[in-house]
């Protein structure tokens, strides 16, 4: 470009006309001013050192400034036409503008605080209008000079078309470089907000993932970790978990085990454990941790450890196996009581026919009545059957009643067998007693207790005797019934709730199912039961609790 | 000669009257002695002077049908202590456990196999036939 320059100034000295002197200079000290300023000029300096950290660009435009102002001054000087004078005046003060800009950027920069993309947004001001103001004053200066005589040679109008269509040329290759840079810069702004959302989007996640999350070193301290974690640590010491391997705070055989699966993570690349932990917090849960390996941008080793709670869904998972194997139990039983009665009565049936065609009728009557006891004692099973899945879903509503009369309803019901087995009932419970209670499944309970009472009474003492009595206790009521009866052996105390149990021989009428009824109504009404048994006989207490 | 025995133990009365009943109808005719569980079973055949001078040879029994499920004392705890006199005393070396069961489980079926238990009859589900190949195995009735 400088070339052309002085090839230009060389050839227009060359001219005698004085106006056309001066109106020549002019034009030349103009394109070296579009010269200095433009690409690879004045900006380009500017801009580059507003972008990178290199003190050279600040010195050489800095250095061009100078230049253009001595360039600018010396054609305002020349200059005879007002307008053009006060265009080339808002032309010099368009670079000071620039001069002071770039003395700001050194003082930021010197201070370390410059945001590139913020000085850049805030002070980008419009120098196109001083741009085009140059171009215009030199196409009018041509055409002045282009009337002249001496300059209408069609060499130099030619050449100088040359050199304006070189300088126009040059004008748009500074403009599509600033468009360009400034497309990049935009692209780079969006990138960053983009990357920004994503990290927040990440944290997001991370903090409300209802997972314990963390990462570790290589020394297996934690170095991040979610809320989630620091939450299993006590408060006062949240603050200090990351950077530590908190391994101290755990039991031996934990923490080895916690080791074991960040070494085999470090080594494999990932492990997978299922692992009961007592934690700081002092809870203990069952975890499913998987810790994953990997590199971050130094090439550094880590792992991110992800634990899901599974305590409840252990929990669950026992309760239902345990509810499975009950309920197995429960049906094998069943269908061995139901069973066993059939097969006898068919056993039983086989002969009384025989029996009769052989006119042997009371070998057949004793027979029949045997069957007849084997239906009853089908008929208490599965009346029982439904009384233990009824107690489940009873909706009994609390109501006063009277324990006495309850009581003594029940001693009625069984009055039958009571004066059979010449059984002295004592019923001393206070007549005027009223208690809150279920009473669907307080009368079953005082039923089942009455009946066994009966059923296992001893032959072999001088007066069976059952006596049932309550009382009135601070929080709750107090009821016992009490036998001289057989008593349960002590090895088979553990069984006495447990469904299907009888204890005695001579005695095959119950289903087994009479206390395990008991106990689910005891359980349902929130009461408690306990007894004492041995030889000389048997006493349930329970305590109703007065408040539900 | 030796006069043959058999002994029920079974907590149902009336499953032991079938029992006998249909082991005499196969003509069977030697002493059904009765035991309504495993304890009381346990305490006649270990009275062995006593039974020997009221049954002379019929004692002890040749066969024995066993229940599972009884008061008292069950079918394995019976077995666990019988096996242990089985073991110690030769007088009972001869004496063959049958159970006899309402009881198909597989999981009782094999654990009555870890004892001593040469058979295992259904209730309900074996036939006339059946026990009557039991009864000759043992020559408790001649074919």
């Amino acid at each position: 470009m400088s070339l052309i320059t002085i090839i230009i100034c060389a050839y227009l000295s060359y001219e005698s006309n004085s106006t056309n002197r001066r109106v020549n200079k002019e034009i030349s000290i103009l394109v070296q001013v579009l010269s200095e300023s433009g690409y690879g000029g004045f900006i380009h300096n500017y801009k580059s050192y507003l972008l990178l950290d290199d003190h050279n660009y600040y010195t050489k435009a800095n250095n061009q400034l100078e230049d253009l102002f001595i360039l600018l001054n010396e054609v305002i000087d020349l200059e005879k036409d007002e307008k053009k004078k006060r265009d080339l005046n808002q032309i010099r003060n368009t670079f000071k503008h620039y001069q002071k800009n770039l003395e700001h950027i050194k003082k930021l920069k010197n201070n370390g605080t410059i945001n590139i993309e913020k000085y850049y947004e805030e002070n980008t001001f419009h120098d196109i209008k001083a741009t085009e103001s140059i171009e215009a004053i030199i196409k009018d200066l041509l055409e002045l000079v282009q009337h002249n005589e001496n300059l209408s040679s069609i060499y130099s109008y030619a050449f100088l078309l040359t050199s304006l269509s070189l300088l126009a040329l040059l004008i748009l290759l500074t403009r599509s470089w600033l468009q360009r840079e400034q497309l990049i810069k935009r692209e780079v702004l969006d990138k960053t907000a983009e990357l920004e959302n994503s990290n927040k989007f990440l944290e997001l996640v991370i903090e409300n993932n209802p997972d314990y999350i963390f990462v570790k070193d290589e020394s297996f301290r934690i170095t991040m970790a979610n809320s989630n974690f620091l939450l299993m640590y006590p408060e006062q010491q949240r603050n200090n978990i990351i950077g530590t391997t908190t391994l101290e705070q755990y039991r031996e055989e934990e923490a080895e085990h916690f080791l074991e699966m960040d070494k085999k993570a470090f080594a494999e690349g990932k492990s997978e454990t299922v692992e009961k932990i007592l934690f700081p917090d002092g809870i203990t849960r069952t975890l499913q941790t998987k810790k994953i390996r990997f590199t971050n941008k130094e090439n550094k080793l880590y792992i991110l450890g992800i634990a899901k709670d599974i305590t409840e869904r252990e929990r669950f998972t026992s309760q239902l196996t345990q509810v499975n194997d009950e309920l197995e139990q429960f049906a094998y039983r069943v269908s061995h009581d139901i069973k066993s009665p059939l097969v006898t009565i068919k056993g039983l049936i086989k002969y009384i026919i025989q029996d009769i065609e052989e006119d042997k009728y009371e070998e057949a009557l004793i027979n029949l009545n045997i069957i007849q006891q084997q239906c009853e004692q089908l008929n208490t099973l599965t009346s029982d059957i439904l009384d233990l899945s009824k107690a489940d879903h009873i909706h009994d509503e609390y109501k006063s009643i009277n324990l006495y009369e309850l009581c003594e309803e029940k001693i009625a019901k069984y009055s039958f067998d009571i004066d059979a087995k010449s059984i002295i009932v004592k019923n001393i419970i206070p007549k005027n007693m009223l208690i809150n209670v279920q009473i669907t499944r307080l009368a079953q309970i005082i039923d089942n207790l009455i009946s066994n009472a009966i059923k296992y009474i001893d032959i072999n003492k001088e007066q069976p005797l059952i006596t049932i009595n309550a009382e009135s206790l601070d929080s709750d009521y107090k009821l016992t019934i009490s036998d001289n009866g057989l008593g349960i052996p002590e090895h088979k105390h553990k069984e006495v709730f447990s469904m299907f149990k009888r204890f005695h021989a001579n005695n095959v009428s119950g289903s087994g199912l009479g206390l395990a009824i008991v106990k689910k109504h005891i359980e349902k009404i929130n009461a408690t039961i306990e007894f004492l048994s041995s030889n000389k006989g048997t006493t349930f207490t329970i305590f109703l609790r007065k408040k539900c | 000669m030796n006069t043959p025995s058999i002994m029920i133990i079974d907590d149902s009365k009336a499953d032991r009257y079938v029992l006998s009943r249909d082991v005499k109808s196969l003509g069977y005719t030697g002493t059904v002695f009765e035991a309504e569980n495993g304890k009381d079973a346990l305490e006649f055949l270990t009275a062995y002077e006593e039974n020997i001078a009221k049954y002379h040879d019929s004692f002890p029994p040749i066969l024995i049908f066993l229940d599972i499920n009884m008061p008292v004392m069950d079918g394995f705890e019976f077995l666990d202590k019988f096996s242990h006199l089985k073991l110690n005393d030769p007088r009972y070396q001869s004496v063959i456990i049958m159970m006899f069961t309402t009881s198909n489980l597989k999981s009782d079926i094999n654990k009555a196999n870890e004892y001593f238990v040469q058979e295992y009859f259904t209730k309900g589900e074996y036939t006339l036939n059946d026990l009557e190949t039991i009864l000759v195995r043992y020559s408790l009735i001649i074919d």
